[in-house]
């Protein structure tokens, strides 16, 4: 078939960006299932004394915050590769991925906490049960994260080598999304945590 | 998701490269290959699930007579020829899991989706044919998995396809909750990769890859169907997701989601306390409700589709199909609280989900008389697929008419766990879903293969199986009312009970002569692939787009530009017309759009990539809701 005489239309939305904006829809179900576990199962625990509420570790704060500036940085790589800024573009990218990891070992040192104060993913004791929960759903996202690291790393590179500028936005774009998506989602994930517990 | 994403960027430039057999045939990334893949596979998925049901009615029909060749099948499941009571459940749970899941989900959706989609809204393939890919290989793996634990030591999962804890959170439960269960939940996990790939994709290619005039309000009912069905699984299955990791936890790691105050073996409380069992049926309920619809629905569009073509009339009420499909997806996500009327449910609670719950007739009634008005009056040619189609709605009626019943709180509480619930969803989601999806393969096989199925087979194929079904599941209705339990291994050793075995008798003969009557069909099938007679372009005279195509397969569907579409895909038999139909792709200028389509004939002028990047967000908007 001769491909240069055809023209197709153009999808009015590039499908990667939109396959990206279905997946976070399935991914928030799962959060959604998880959190609406947490809200139905606690009346009922409690009815029978198993469930303790208990505070949040201070490292999931410091987490939340550290979020919160890496989705400054990531708006800053995009808007620096939208105005061809390439230089500043790998900068905020590297940053961003920084911060990032820094969220992990936040998270990491926020697990530990948990630990020594015996808030064990398997029940160290009974009534512990909302302890299984927190760790169900931090660690759920954290899983998220590692994925939004990846193609922080994965757009990175591909800055280096010059493919991320205004005319080639496709992978710039998918991972700006999806790391605010993981950033709004550890946000409402805490506040729910946080007054939950 | 980035390599996806770059592949789809760039999968355009790659129409005429060379195929190896290893990418034409096993990794392909061709949509119809794949539609293939997944067709073939849920056959073969079918035939398994098809020879379990089979073994179990035996036993359930003669408990007390040995069969030798069960044991040369079985080996220690059924030494001298008497089933396992054991195996016997692993069979009635891996039986339910393959076909709601593997045949009906998968083999259905999966296989008409991909064929049809990029072919009915004009597009070269998938929006990412690599994803595409993906979710076929997940999907065999995860078959393969499920298959696996029928050979181990301890036997399949055996606590019934909706696999309740805590029997089946306790491997000493029962032997199936050993490995079998491990299994079980590693398949259904891959399975819910597969299927969420597959749903990204069937969604993202109907929003946004449509051709050139074709408007959301121009698509066919399969498409519609097909879109609503990837909506339900999109945001279904990852909820199924976290209930299937918390049952993990469970098993596995030792916490207490589903667990508490459980006393085994007479030796005391195991130390799991506070969790809720009912917060997995919650959780899985919340999936499996519009499970029901995932598999029905996608058999409803292909349905439409057909009826209209073979009555060679205008499906009746186009807009009522589409609104009473959107209806029955946005109920289906508000009623699983119906599955659960005896779990100690508040009975104001259930009275909400009772009310919810009824309110589905009228969509589902809807569908039903549309189908009815469609039929009359036309110039129906009975073709295989017709026949089908008609036996759709026929099970479709007779099965939903006993939801209002199940629907019913104080009803449910008798016939729950009975075989009335057994009749119900054999004949409305099974049968009808089957019927559906052989529909589908009769009357799109030349698409598929360039060739046509033996028209003679498929009317025995068609009516010893349609008068079958309805001797096996109808009878049902009666023991159910009468009490008796569904899944026991041997029901009839209680008295009272004794007087079905004649029914049961019955039922397990016509089961027996139902499926040898695939048998017809499988041959068909298989015979036909390369020795059919062959396919002309337009075989049933159709109107949608993917008779537009080449018998021969190309990939990327259309030798040269994608056609434009003019019209809706139900303009048969117009007055103003010689031939009785009008495919979407023909343009007429003298003739005006009169039926389903807005007074617009020219398609829409062809935007500027400039143009189109700008607006992304109000174009997605737009096409969402058919304005452009």
């Amino acid at each position: 078939m001769p491909k240069s005489k055809v023209k197709d239309p153009i999808p009015a939305v590039p499908p990667a960006r939109l396959n990206m904006w279905l997946f976070m829809a399935a991914s928030s179900m799962l959060f959604a299932a998880t959190v609406s576990a947490f809200i139905v199962h606690r009346p009922d625990a409690e009815s029978r004394q198993a469930w303790t509420a208990f505070d949040l570790p201070i490292f999931f704060l410091y987490s939340t915050i550290i979020v919160v500036l890496s989705s400054v940085t990531i708006f800053y790589a995009q808007k620096s590769a939208k105005s061809d800024e390439l230089a500043a573009n790998k900068n905020f990218l590297l940053l961003t991925t920084v911060l990032g990891i820094a969220f992990c070992v936040s998270q990491y040192l926020g697990w530990q906490q948990m630990v020594r104060l015996d808030l064990t993913f398997v029940n160290a004791r009974p009534e512990d049960i909302s302890a299984s929960y927190v760790w169900v759903i931090t660690v759920l996202h954290f899983v998220h994260i590692l994925g939004g690291i990846g193609l922080l790393i994965g757009t990175w590179i591909q800055a280096i080598r010059l493919n991320v500028h205004k005319k080639s936005m496709g992978l710039m774009t998918l991972t700006h999304t999806y790391w605010h998506f993981v950033g709004v989602l550890w946000i409402f994930l805490y506040l729910f945590l946080y007054f939950a517990e | 998701m980035s390599t996806a994403a770059l592949h789809a960027d760039s999968h355009h430039d790659h129409h005429e490269h060379k195929e190896s057999f290893i990418s034409k045939y096993v990794f392909s990334m061709d949509h119809k290959m794949i539609s293939k893949q997944f067709l073939i596979t849920g056959i073969v998925m079918g035939i398994i699930g098809m020879t379990m049901s089979l073994i179990f009615r035996l036993q359930l029909a003669w408990p007390d007579e040995q069969f030798g060749f069960m044991e040369t099948l079985l080996g220690k499941w059924a030494v001298d020829g008497k089933l396992d009571p054991n195996f016997y459940m692993g069979l009635v749970t891996i039986h339910g899991t393959i076909m709601v899941f593997y045949v009906l989900t998968a083999g259905l959706s999966g296989t008409f989706s991909n064929l049809l989609i990029p072919l009915q809204v004009g597009a070269r393939d998938m929006a990412s044919p690599f994803m595409n890919m993906l979710s076929y290989w997940f999907f065999l793996a995860s078959s393969i998995t499920l298959l696996s634990s029928v050979f181990i030591e301890t036997g399949p999962a055996s606590g019934g396809w909706t696999v309740y804890p805590p029997l089946s959170a306790l491997e000493k439960a029962m032997p199936g909750s050993g490995l079998g269960m491990t299994l079980w939940l590693s398949a259904i996990a891959l399975f819910i990769i597969s299927s969420l790939l597959g749903g990204i994709n069937y969604i993202s290619t109907v929003l946004n890859m449509r051709t050139k005039g074709m408007s959301m309000n121009r698509m066919p009912l399969t498409i519609w169907a097909f879109f609503f069905t990837a909506i339900l699984g999109l945001l279904s299955f990852p909820v199924l997701l976290g209930a299937a990791l918390f049952l993990i936890f469970d098993r596995s790691f030792g916490t207490s989601f589903y667990l508490s105050d459980i006393y085994l073996e007479g030796v005391g409380a195991l130390e799991n306390i506070g969790g809720s069992p009912v917060l997995y049926q919650h959780l899985f309920w919340f999936l499996g409700h519009p499970e029901v619809y995932i598999i029905l629905m996608p058999a409803l569009g292909i349905t439409s589709e057909v009826i209209s073509t073979n009555a060679r009339k205008p499906i009746f009420g186009y807009t009522a199909m589409v609104i009473s499909l959107m209806g029955i997806s946005f109920l289906s996500f508000i009623v699983w609280g119906h599955h659960m009327f005896i779990t100690g449910m508040n009975p104001f609670l259930g009275s909400v989900f009772m009310i919810l719950t009824l309110i589905i007739a009228v969509p589902s009634a809807v569908k039903a008389f549309n189908y009815l008005t469609t039929l009359w009056k036309g110039n129906l040619r009975f073709t295989p697929a017709m026949l089908f189609s008609i036996g759709l709605v026929s099970f479709f009626i007779s099965g939903g008419l006993t939801g209002i019943y199940l629907g019913n709180a104080a009803l449910d509480i008798q016939l729950h766990d009975s075989y009335f619930v057994v009749a119900h969803f054999h004949l409305v989601m099974g049968s009808a879903a089957i019927f559906g999806m052989l529909a589908g393969i009769y009357h799109w096989f030349p698409k598929m293969y360039g060739r046509m199925m033996n028209n003679t087979l498929g009317y025995f194929h068609f009516w010893i199986t349609f008068i079958t079904a309805y001797l096996v599941f109808f009878p049902m209705h009666f023991m159910g009312l009468a009490g008796v339990p569904r899944r026991y291994y041997q029901f009839t050793l209680l008295e009272d009970f004794n007087v079905w075995m004649d029914v049961n008798k019955l039922i397990t003969v016509s089961a027996i002569v139902g499926g040898a009557a695939q048998l017809l069909f499988i041959y068909n099938f298989f015979y036909s692939i390369f020795k059919g007679k062959k396919a002309t372009a337009n075989p049933w005279q159709a109107n949608s787009l993917e008779w537009s195509t080449p018998v021969e397969r190309i990939h990327g569907n259309w030798p040269g530009e994608i056609p434009t579409v003019y019209r809706g895909p139900y303009e048969y038999s117009r007055p103003d017309r010689e031939e009785d139909f009008f495919p979407q792709y023909v343009p007429d200028d003298s003739a005006p759009e009169v039926l389903h389509t807005e007074e617009h004939q020219v398609a829409p002028e062809e935007k500027s990539p400039e143009e189109v990047e700008s607006s992304v967000f109000f174009a997605a908007i737009k096409r969402v809701f058919g304005l452009s």
